[in-house]
């Protein structure tokens, strides 16, 4: 009853369109309000301060910092051509080129956001050009970006991994694959297009020593991803300490080797960085305030109790979460729907019996694909912006894609064996 | 001026993590968690004056102007509400924390004592910034009948 009353706040401020963040404190605190317990208000700024308090997400500006600086020393330009070398031939070069270059980029970035503006600034334009009509373009740009969260390195799975204390590690292997197929999937879906539409191919080859050169530059993008999941996995670093590494790497190709990183450019990686994980870190410390709401009443257990009848059958439990997850998706953004839902599913899916890193890979899988989704969407609108499309006209080009996502998703869910064969193949048993 | 500090800040954050990749000292832990709130802190607060947290406006650019602009008054008056109580509770909060040592710290300077002061006082100090930078882009803000874009404010 009372988090009914809550979940009735959240919507009414979801709509009239507060920043997330708050939402998820006020209506947490309305909870406290309802019960009449106001002298838990005090300790709000302690949920909050606690929230961010956390040397593991010290990655996160890091993370971003890194992919900044690896965007503005030129790497974007570089692994465009490289990409071009690998499918410049097939039909429709540029947009399969898109795609591909998004799937590099997402190795140094960890959010789709810095993909949409690093690739779609250069392959929009490019695209329009050759003849592809803006809409299909940004949509391209939108679906290939949000490859970006789950190819690590990854923002969500640090959250996530935060959330629930599993291995950042042993997700980042896992989602390797389930990140590869989303590139596939991609790949087919533009192929089948560009056939039926004609679009052009690059006829001409590419000159050896050409070819040569910017395999080499893609390769020093290349290493960086290596680095940070070599060094976690080894057990080098932390992934705390092998952001700091990444960042350090970011900088001596960014000064040394490409040398066309400034002082100013560094400075304004390190502004943009701070502000866009400082966005991030305020949701995830008033979703404390909320989740602990929920903790108040007992929403786990009542979630386990509500299922326990379906605990024999772990496939409807998991298609259950799935639709709820891929619907949740659409009104929140990933980082709350992960701090509110991944404490709640957790302890039914482990009573169910699946996989908890399997389980991590499917429930990332479905709130990321809110990203492209209205009315939320964040990587659909930032992309309209950038495009000067409007959102639904990208919509329009993008059911193919939606729907060789969800099947994705269907064969990851069902599938244990895409998430988990990597992770054990390197030894982690979970 | 804040987004120096903030500068200056992570630029510090950078070298106390130079240090730790090859010497671990007990103290940058620490350091490093207390300065990301801070600068997390700093850069909501920043946010708050650019209007660029993350937020539904699906609907809300969907309203009529006039109704618009009613909810947006509505909407800010709230987030003040939910500030002022994180600026109000933070100073209690920060006052306890001036009787607690915090024990990577203290080992920095042997002479001196870090309490939880310092990094507690980070939400009563942001919370005021957040609510001054609120204020000053609801002004602003104020007189300007279309919200059009709901970024009505491009200059910073």
């Amino acid at each position: 009853m009372n988090l009914l009353v809550v979940c009735c706040v959240l919507l009414v401020l979801l709509i009239l369109g507060l920043p997330i963040a708050l939402i998820m404190g006020i209506s947490g605190l309305t909870y406290f309000i309802v019960t009449g317990s106001l002298e838990y208000f005090p300790m709000i700024v302690t949920r909050l301060y606690s929230g961010m308090d956390s040397f593991v997400l010290i990655c996160i500006p890091f993370f971003i910092l890194a992919g900044d600086m690896m965007t503005r020393s030129g790497i974007t330009d570089r692994l465009v051509k490289f990409s071009n070398l690998f499918v410049g031939r097939l039909p429709g070069s540029l947009a399969q080129a898109n795609v591909v270059a998004s799937g590099i980029f997402a190795s140094i970035s960890g959010s789709a956001l810095g993909d949409i503006a690093a690739i779609g600034s250069v392959f929009i334009p490019a695209m329009k050009k050759e003849g592809y009509s803006g809409r299909f373009s940004a949509a391209v740009t939108a679906v290939s970006a949000i490859v970006s969260p789950i190819i690590p390195p990854s923002l969500i799975i640090i959250l996530y991994a935060s959330v629930i204390n599993t291995s950042i590690g042993a997700m980042f292997v896992a989602a390797i694959m389930p990140g590869f197929l989303m590139i596939a999937g991609d790949m087919i879906i533009v192929h089948i297009l560009s056939i039926r539409r004609k679009y052009p191919r690059r006829e001409e080859r590419m000159p050896f020593s050409e070819a040569l050169k910017c395999t080499k530059d893609a390769l020093i993008a290349l290493i960086m991803p290596l680095i940070i999941i070599g060094g976690i996995m080894g057990g080098v670093f932390t992934p705390t300490e092998a952001a700091a590494v990444a960042v350090l790497y970011a900088l001596i190709v960014g000064v040394f080797v490409f040398r066309n990183l400034r002082i100013r450019d560094i400075i304004v990686s390190m502004y943009n960085s701070a502000m866009s994980s400082g966005k991030l870190f305020f949701i995830i410390a008033c979703v404390g305030i909320l989740s602990w709401a929920f903790a108040m009443e007992d929403v786990p257990q009542q979630v386990l109790n509500l299922f326990s009848g379906m605990l024999a059958h772990p496939w409807l439990i998991l298609l259950s979460i799935n639709f709820f997850l891929l619907f949740m998706g659409m009104w929140l953004d990933l980082t709350a729907n992960i701090f509110l839902f991944a404490p709640i599913f957790v302890p039914l899916i482990t009573a169910a019996g699946v996989d908890p890193l399997h389980f991590s890979i499917i429930f990332l899988l479905n709130v990321n694909l809110g990203n492209i989704t209205p009315p939320l969407g964040i990587v659909l609108f930032a992309t309209s912006e950038l495009s000067g499309e409007k959102a639904f006209d990208i919509v329009s080009e993008l059911w193919g894609f939606w729907i060789i996502k969800v099947i994705i998703l269907a064969l990851v869910t069902s599938t244990p064996w895409i998430s988990l064969w990597l992770p054990r193949l390197l030894g982690f048993e979970s | 001026m804040l987004g120096f500090a903030l500068l200056f800040i992570s630029v510090m954050m950078q070298i106390v993590w130079r240090y730790v990749l090859e010497i671990p000292l007990p103290w940058s832990d620490e350091a490093a968690r207390y300065l990301l709130v801070w600068i997390s802190l700093l850069a909501i607060a920043i946010a708050f004056r650019d209007d660029s947290h993350i937020r539904l406006d699906f609907f809300f650019n969907r309203f009529a102007p006039h109704v618009r602009h009613i909810i947006w008054v509505i909407f800010n008056l709230l987030s003040l509400v939910f500030l002022a109580l994180l600026f109000f509770y933070g100073i209690p909060n920060a006052i306890m924390g001036k009787f607690t040592f915090s024990p990577g710290l203290s080992n920095l300077l042997p002479n001196t004592t870090v309490t939880l002061f310092v990094p507690y006082l980070s939400v009563p100090v942001t919370g005021g910034i957040m609510i001054l930078n609120l204020v000053d882009y609801v002004l602003f803000n104020f007189k300007i009948k279309e919200l059009g874009d709901s970024r009505a404010r491009e200059k910073s």
